[in-house]
């Protein structure tokens, strides 16, 4: 009963969400001129630019190759080396904010509990692209400054998500340890050693996202691959978008598989082929074990990455001198005080000037800003759901739930292009995905809900299709034996049992999209993004600052909500 | 080697043990027998207090446990393994390391760590005798959770023992595995703690697999003690008539 | 663990490493150091590094000092650079140039392109609006078509094009027109999408539609001249105030007179401009003016 609320409240939201936005369906239809672009648009996807399109600088300066490689080398350098410095930061966040170490509680360790994950959540409740934004204003442009931008959101989430996991691990062997006289944090290498497939497989999952993150940092001038798109698309070089664009699918679905070996390879270790018997030696033995090159070479290649991206730049800093940024700092630090307290010295004005600002632009913004989120993950729900029956493997093939049925060709071979969609929409990054959509939808907010649903759709369908497969019920099998079709089955015995974890990765997938939602609308239409670009083409700091805060504290309740609700449906 | 004076252990209203007096000698071979909910895990937990007394008194090898520091506590931990019933393997490990983790209390967080990134060959060799005694020093180096139910029983016995204990206690051990293997693994490990003249204290529900290798058996219902004795066929005839269970065939029993 | 260590290592390497001052001491109060140039991206960005090597050597040549060409990622990343001390001479166009001097005081003005005291825009629309070349602003007749600016900094694409609109209708931009409004980013850009008609009318730069029309990449059939604003203020080229302290005083004189007195066309091909002449900050200050009144300033 509860759930058909659930359903209906969920649709009624999206309109609402909708009408706020003011997207009307008849805007869907691009407008003539926008269709003659998109073609264009897409037409270029077929022939992407092999050397540049402006043929007066072809023979000056370097390659076009060269430079194609060089945006891809530093998306990915900036990736590894940014989650190098994530992985200490969510390792020590993850440790403290877990209490998987504690022998007993106490009012300090559950204190440093709570303040370890709330800082974690601020960390990461702002975008790495606003983080971007602040660096580069307060101490110029800087390879670190754009690293520290990933980092710091980079490594709240881990922080956060390792101490969950931490938590859900198996104690069975920190228990017996403890039992047999081990201290707490000996004890705890038990279960960090159980939870270590996990932690890792979230981990490399990461690295997969810090490359996207990398390369939308291009937009806001940092040199990856999203810069070379920006350019290339206002000089109006369609060719080129497309050669950047899949250079980056490429470069991300390498990161995803390889991350997907590795967490197989982890979860299932590896089985020594020769079965040695009773007689053998010590030596033989260890000789036998089963060892994974697969993986030792996936060490030996993120360590040599993380090292090269590290060494290979030659100024990390700015190149102004230390008293130089050190006055920048301190310059921006003042123009960091709301302009009506700098000119008159009294920081009571802040409060009218605060009131005025959310009245005028930033309540609405909040507002809107909050609907994109949600509306955009209900949609993204919504296709996911209705794709399931063809993305999950147990249910589009000839044999659902191992029971034959007929041939199934054809939808296999559905199942595999609804899969490879995903794929795809799940690779390329919001903020490019809405950058793309805004030239044929043109300003609209359609552009922007369709961007953040076709990214998360993709992820929401595999989550779901795993919770399908590694569904082990046996009504399911039953019902189509019985002669059920596949979408009976999925709807009566599949669905049911599965209905509480996808609700919870909605709800994760919501929280995120609020975050989103509050960047895209810097690509120009109304979010609070718009109002923290136009924050910071004019210079004005200190409304850059609260409009940041606004969206911060948006995403932070955002997560809170969602941890909340998490709990409760996992009980 | 332990001692329950008065002994009641209340989890909130619910009543777990109730006015327990019970001395086990040092050496001696107990096995507790009762119904699921009778209080045999939670007599375990007692001995090596990973559970406090509401009321009465626990005494380890002549202290009275609530009388010890944490410190104090923890030394006296370091000399009674505990083999729960799920085991407490760590499925990524392999066997070895998992052995290693019965030493955990002299080792400590580092060496610990080192003992699990780069083992001693000296320590491997130990491992491997150790083992060999439990009859799976072929799986060595394979992941815990690459073994079989049984084979994994025999891993948590052998890290049991890596801690070279005074006592062992084992809740249900056996319960996951087929009657066959169930005898083998009561068998080993009874053997074992006689060899070593270890204080053994194993909780069963299978009154044939207790009578068989044990000389004293205590029966548990509803937190007391109902039987305590030699479970020779008299003392069945008790334990049978006071569960009000039926007796089985006497030519099985035998 | 090991890796750990290795991480932690690296990265308290790194950070140090980074607290040390690289490269050359660009500081005001030392002498010497490179005199780095940077202009706004309004148009084929990514042409801008070649097209400002003539004026990298020229400089080097006249004056006797290191240049080097930096490109800005943005229009507001050219000013918050001035604003850090990164780059020393920038072209920069009306908006950003106030923006630039207003927040580094010292900073001068001293050059433009001959043409840049009577800039304009144009008002383009797409064939298909049926609209004309006429005298009177268009008013009514876009208000409910979609419009695009330049960038959002771009004093001709989007600062100069939104003062118009309210001294004709009263009323701004996101008022007027009934269709949220669109920011192309760049001049080249506005041209395309009107022309593709993805965007009905747009501002834009009256030099980059006139040069597009010569070199043939923007037809004017499709994307016709709607209305011609008045003249206003634009392009200027700003120096740094650490210049000064970097080569001694006077050096910003010199550098004017350079700058002027250049009859290379190579070198001012970098700013599409025939002559280059002198230039103070009092000629923005209309600029400045209308900046405030729009809201883009304070």
């Amino acid at each position: 009963m509860r759930r058909r609320w659930f359903l209906l409240g969920g649709i009624a939201l999206f309109v609402l969400g909708l009408w706020v936005l003011k997207a009307h369906p008849r805007e869907l239809v691009p407008s003539e001129g926008g269709r003659q672009l998109a073609s264009d648009f897409f037409g270029a996807a077929l022939r992407p630019a092999l050397d540049y399109e402006d043929r007066a600088i072809r023979s000056v300066g370097e390659p076009f190759a060269t430079k194609v490689a060089k945006a891809a080398w530093l998306t990915v350098k900036y990736a590894v080396v940014a989650m190098s410095l994530a992985l200490i930061l969510g390792i020590f966040g993850g440790v403290l904010g877990s209490r998987a170490w504690w022998t007993r509680g106490s009012l300090f360790l559950t204190s440093l509990r709570i303040g370890v994950r709330l800082l974690a959540t601020a960390l990461r409740s702002v975008h790495e692209l606003i983080w971007a934004i602040l660096f580069l204003a307060a101490v110029g442009s800087s390879p670190f400054a754009a690293m520290l931008a990933m980092a710091l959101p980079y490594g709240g989430t881990l922080a956060k998500v390792f101490s969950e996991l931490l938590d859900e691990a198996d104690q069975g062997a920190a228990q017996v340890m403890q039992a047999g006289g081990g201290r707490g944090f000996a004890a705890f290498l038990g279960t960090a050693v159980g939870a270590l497939p996990d932690l890792l497989t979230y981990a490399m999952y990461r690295l997969e996202c810090a490359v996207r993150s990398s390369a939308v940092l291009g937009f806001v001038g940092v040199p990856t691959l999203g810069y070379e798109i920006k350019v290339s698309f206002e000089d109006g070089h369609y060719h080129e978008i497309w050669t950047f664009v899949f250079v980056l699918l490429l470069i991300v679905l390498f990161f995803e598989g390889w991350g997907g070996r590795i967490r197989r390879m982890l979860v299932q270790g590896v089985v020594p082929k020769v079965n040695l018997g009773k007689k053998s030696t010590l030596a033989e033995l260890w000789q036998a074990r089963g060892k994974s090159w697969f993986l030792r070479l996936t060490l030996l290649s993120l360590v040599t990455l993380i090292a090269v991206g590290w060494l290979l730049e030659d100024s990390w800093g700015a190149t102004l001198s230390y008293e130089q940024r050190m006055a920048n700092l301190s310059r921006f630090w003042s123009e960091l005080v709301p302009y009506p307290v700098r000119e008159s010295g009294d920081w009571g004005d802040t409060w009218g000037w605060f009131m005025g600002l959310m009245r005028e632009e930033g309540l609405v913004a909040l507002w809107r800003t909050f609907h994109l989120g949600t509306a955009a993950a209900l949609l993204a729900g919504a296709v996911a759901l209705l794709g399931l029956v063809l993305s999950a493997r147990t249910l589009a093939t000839g044999s659902p739930r191992e029971v034959r049925v007929d041939g199934g060709r054809l939808r296999s071979l559905l199942g595999k292009g609804v899969r490879v969609s995903a794929v795809l929409g799940r690779s390329a990054p919001e903020y490019l995905l809405a950058f793309l959509l805004l030239q044929i939808f043109g300003p609209t907010m359609w552009a922007l809900i369709f961007a953040l649903a076709i990214h998360n759709s993709g992820i929401l369908s595999r989550l779901g299709s795993e919770v399908i497969d590694n569904n082990r019920s046996g009504a399911a099998t039953v019902m189509i034996a019985s002669g059920g079709n596949r979408s009976a089955t999925l709807l009566g015995a599949l669905l049911p049992t599965g209905f509480n974890r996808m609700v919870l990765f909605l709800f994760y997938r919501w929280e995120t999209c609020i975050r989103e939602a509050t960047i895209l609308g810097m690509l120009g239409v109304g979010s609070l993004g718009f109002l923290i670009s136009e924050a910071r083409v004019s210079f004005f700091y200190d409304e850059l600052l609260l409009w940041i805060i606004m969206g911060s504290l948006l995403v932070f309740i955002g997560d809170i909500v969602s941890d909340l609700v998490r709990l409760r449906l996992k009980k | 080697m332990f001692t329950l004076q008065s002994v009641e252990l209340r989890y909130g209203g619910t009543v777990a043990l109730d006015g327990l007096d019970l001395d086990i000698k040092s050496g001696e071979q107990v096995c507790l027998i009762g119904p699921s909910g009778a209080g045999k895990s939670s007599l375990l937990g007692l001995l090596n207090g990973r559970t406090a007394a509401t009321s009465g008194h626990v005494s380890v090898e002549g202290t009275d446990l609530a009388k010890l520091s944490g410190k104090e506590l923890q030394k006296l931990r370091s000399r009674i393994a505990w083999v729960p019933q799920d085991l407490g393997l760590v499925s990524s490990l392999r066997v070895h390391q998992n052995v290693a983790c019965g030493r955990v209390a002299e080792k400590g967080f580092w060496g610990l760590l080192r003992s699990l990134l780069g083992m001693r060959a000296s320590e491997k060799a130990v491992i491997h005798e150790l083992l060999k005694r439990v009859g799976i020093e072929e799986k060595i180096f394979q992941r815990a959770d690459h073994l079989s139910g049984g084979q994994q029983q025999r891993v948590a016995i052998a890290r049991a023992l890596y801690q070279q204990p005074s006592a062992i206690l084992a809740d249900e051990p056996v319960s996951a595995v087929d009657p066959e293997r169930a005898r083998d693994l009561v068998a080993l490990l009874s053997t074992l703690a006689k060899e070593e003249g270890v204080t053994l204290v194993m909780s069963l529900h299978d009154l044939t697999l207790a009578r068989q290798f044990f000389d004293r058996v205590i029966g548990l219902r509803d937190g007391r003690v109902v039987f305590d004795g030699r479970a020779d066929d008299a003392g069945v005839r008790d334990l049978y008539r006071l569960g009000g269970e039926a007796m089985p065939d006497p030519s099985v029993v035998s | 663990m090991k890796t750990l260590f290795k991480f932690a290592a690296l990265s308290s390497l790194a950070i140090l490493a980074s607290c040390k001052p690289q490269g050359e001491e660009a500081a005001s109060g030392g002498t010497g150091g490179t005199l780095v140039i940077t202009a706004i991206s309004d148009e084929k960005a990514s042409n801008q590094e070649a097209r400002f090597a003539a004026l990298q050597t020229y400089l080097s040549d006249k004056l006797g000092v290191e240049t080097e060409f930096s490109l800005s990622s943005s229009y507001e990343d050219s000013v918050t650079r001035f604003k850090n001390g990164e780059v020393h001479l920038v072209w920069y166009g009306g908006l950003t140039g106030v923006q630039a001097r207003k927040a580094v005081p010292g900073a001068r003005a001293i050059a433009q392109g001959d043409v840049d005291p009577q800039y304009k825009s144009y008002f383009i629309a797409n064939s298909s609006t049926g609209l004309t070349k006429s005298d009177k602003f268009p008013g009514d007749a876009i208000k409910d078509l979609t419009f695009t600016f330049g960038s959002k900094s771009s004093t001709s694409g989007r600062l100069m094009p939104t003062h118009f609109i309210i001294e004709n209708t009263g009323k701004g931009p996101d008022d007027f027109f009934s269709k949220p409004v669109q920011f192309s980013g760049a001049h080249d850009a506005t041209a395309k999408a009107v022309e593709s008609g993805s965007a009905q009318v747009g501002a834009i730069n009256y030099k980059t539609y006139d040069s597009m029309v010569k070199d043939g990449k923007l037809d004017p059939a499709k994307a016709p001249i709607i209305w011609i604003t008045p003249d206003y203020a634009d392009y200027n080229l700003t120096a740094h105030p650490a210049l000064e302290g970097m080569y001694g005083e006077g050096f910003l004189d010199k550098l004017q007179k350079v700058l002027v007195d250049c009859e290379d066309k190579d070198v001012l091909a970098a700013f599409n401009r025939d002559d280059l002449i002198p230039a103070k900050n009092e000629d923005f200050a209309g600029i400045e003016e209308v900046a405030k009144k729009v809201g883009l300033m304070r």
